[in-house]
């Protein structure tokens, strides 16, 4: 921590113990340990404000932006994906596979930048950074929606293009294997539309693989917003704990990593739980002979 | 040889050789020169001049040479660590087995970047910590795919061939089984190789990473923050240079995948 030099040593002795820094490490830790479970996630070293308000203020925003993103990202992949598979090395699958591999590969904190530099500073369409103007504090709720939605849009957009580059890989390639089986053939065979086998026959099964990949991908979407929070100013956990890195404000970022392994696992479960329920067989595995 | 994998190649192989070569050149990517403070890029400076007046093509090729650093370094890390404990896993298998992969499930979990971030912060920012760092905290899943591996391998005729002939464990782990699983490992280190560099970008950006006057990407971004709307060359080469890289890296890793695995070009898929 930065401080005065004014301070005395008696003083800093003082507030080293009063924050428990002047034991182990280790020790330290099982004394967070214990206070997380009875509910206290400490103070600020900073601010001295109650971590747990502190997370709470920010998790809003961040909920309210990485719920839209994994909404949008999944409209978005699922038929683009779908797309590639049926049309497979065609010059439709040969582009939108190629722009895929080009989303994978920009890091994301620096399409922000440009995004910003364009979008912001060249053409002045949306604001740089952000969540509401301090001006629409009195303002309708009307008006403060759209104004958060115009805040929103730069951080959704580039949280959007990191997160569908991978996922529509995982589409196409379940896809294929899909419409490889036989009983696609059979209903080819059957004479029904192209149309109909697509949507009724492939499209539900194309769905599975999907919700477990979307569950393990989360972990980096989830990292990756906290960038993206804290290139926009987003006033999300992201970037308090980005700032409570720079501060070396121990609480806040243990409270952060915390809250966020804890959205990871929710999101699996969740991931997990919607698996079984697109897929009857995993419910009932006595009679399930394909696993 | 498709022609992903020639650009890949070429675009790599120049940036190495360009790397590696360029101390040998008198020039000072630090020198700074007051009468070129930024400069948009002309003959004289091809990328342009940042706001020191520093050559930005020649602070992007000592950049290079850092990130190409840390993608070979932190994926050997991560290379040793993965592979030995996933074949360990994989081959004893039973109680070991489940517990590593319960404690694979735990750390999978974590938000590596910012547990990445408070490593940094509570050691001191240095090149040598970041490729320790992005090592230790990545090698989960080339552990979950060589257990995956070694799982199949070690039910094929020829392991029960090698243990017949009363070989030890141990050299059938390490000179029968090891080398079947090292195709997908080779194409995941090429895709590790691309995570690790942007990592490292994220890290420099965040000035946790390489200190300057040092060059790397990520910190020549940081650097351009101040003059996006005046000099967005800064921003914007940076940027370029690592997204190519890691697109390279990305190709070569599904290129080699298609080349390596005879499975695949029979689907004709590519994995992502």
């Amino acid at each position: 921590m930065y401080m005065d030099p004014t301070v005395s040593q008696n003083d800093l002795e003082q507030v080293r113990k009063n924050l428990g820094l002047d034991q182990p490490l280790l020790i330290q830790y099982v004394l967070w340990l214990k206070q997380l479970l009875q509910g206290n996630l400490g103070y600020s070293y900073v601010t001295g404000k109650p971590v747990i308000q502190a997370i709470l203020e920010r998790l809003p925003a961040t909920l309210l932006l990485s719920i839209t993103s994994l909404i949008m990202i999944l409209l978005i992949t699922f038929p683009l994906g779908l797309l590639c598979g049926y049309k497979k090395d065609t010059w439709v699958d040969d582009s939108i596979t190629i722009i895929s591999f080009l989303g994978l590969s920009i890091p994301t904190f620096w399409l922000g930048l440009m995004f910003i530099l364009f979008f912001s500073l060249q053409l002045d369409w949306f604001p740089t950074s952000g969540f509401l103007d301090p001006m629409l504090l009195d303002a309708s709720w009307v008006q403060k929606a759209l104004n958060i939605l115009t805040h929103m849009m730069l951080p959704l957009l580039t949280i959007i293009i990191g997160g569908v580059a991978g996922l529509i890989r995982y589409n196409r390639f379940s896809m294929i294997k899909i419409l490889a089986q036989d009983y696609i053939a059979s209903a080819r065979a059957r004479g029904l539309t192209e149309r109909r086998i697509l949507f009724k026959h492939a499209l539900k099964n194309a769905l599975l693989p999907i919700i477990t990949i979307l569950g393990l991908d989360l972990p980096s979407l989830i990292s990756g917003s906290f960038i993206i929070e804290y290139i926009f100013s987003w006033p999300g956990m992201g970037q308090l704990g980005v700032q409570a890195v720079f501060q070396r404000d121990y609480p806040i970022l243990m409270a952060t990593i915390f809250f966020s392994s804890i959205l990871i696992i929710l999101g699996n479960l969740l991931a997990d739980v919607s698996y079984a329920y697109a897929d009857p067989r995993i419910s009932r595995p006595s009679n399930g002979d394909a696993a | 040889m498709t022609p992903k994998l020639w650009f890949s190649i070429s675009f790599l192989g120049g940036l190495a050789i360009m790397a590696i070569l360029i101390p040998l050149l008198p020039w000072d990517p630090n020198a700074i020169n007051p009468q070129a403070m930024p400069q948009p890029p002309s003959w004289r400076h091809w990328f342009g001049t940042d706001d020191l007046g520093r050559d930005i093509f020649l602070r992007s090729l000592y950049g290079a040479r850092i990130s190409l650093m840390v993608g070979f370094v932190s994926v050997g890390i991560s290379l040793l660590i993965g592979v030995t404990i996933g074949l360990l896993s994989g081959f004893i298998g039973g109680l070991v087995d489940a517990i590593i992969m319960r404690l694979l499930d735990v750390l999978m979990a974590l938000p590596t970047l910012f547990l990445i971030l408070m490593v940094q912060v509570t050691l001191e920012p240095s090149i040598f910590n970041v490729m320790v760092v992005i090592g230790v905290t990545s090698w989960m899943g080339m552990a979950r795919l060589v257990r995956a591996e070694v799982l199949s391998i070690k039910e094929r005729a020829f392991v029960t061939a090698c243990r017949s002939r009363g070989l030890p464990e141990k050299t059938v782990l390490f000179k029968h089984i090891l080398p079947h699983t090292l195709n997908p490992v080779i194409v995941a280190a090429m895709l590790g190789m691309g995570g690790a560099i942007l990592v490292e970008s994220v890290l420099s950006f965040l000035g946790l990473g390489v200190q300057p006057p040092h060059a790397s990407w990520g910190n020549m971004l940081e650097n351009s923050l101040g003059f996006l709307r005046d000099a967005p060359w800064m921003a914007l080469i940076p940027g370029i240079l690592i997204t190519l890289t890691v697109l390279s890296l990305n190709f070569l890793g599904d290129g080699l995948w298609l080349l390596l695995d005879p499975k695949a070009k029979e689907n004709h898929v590519s994995h992502s």
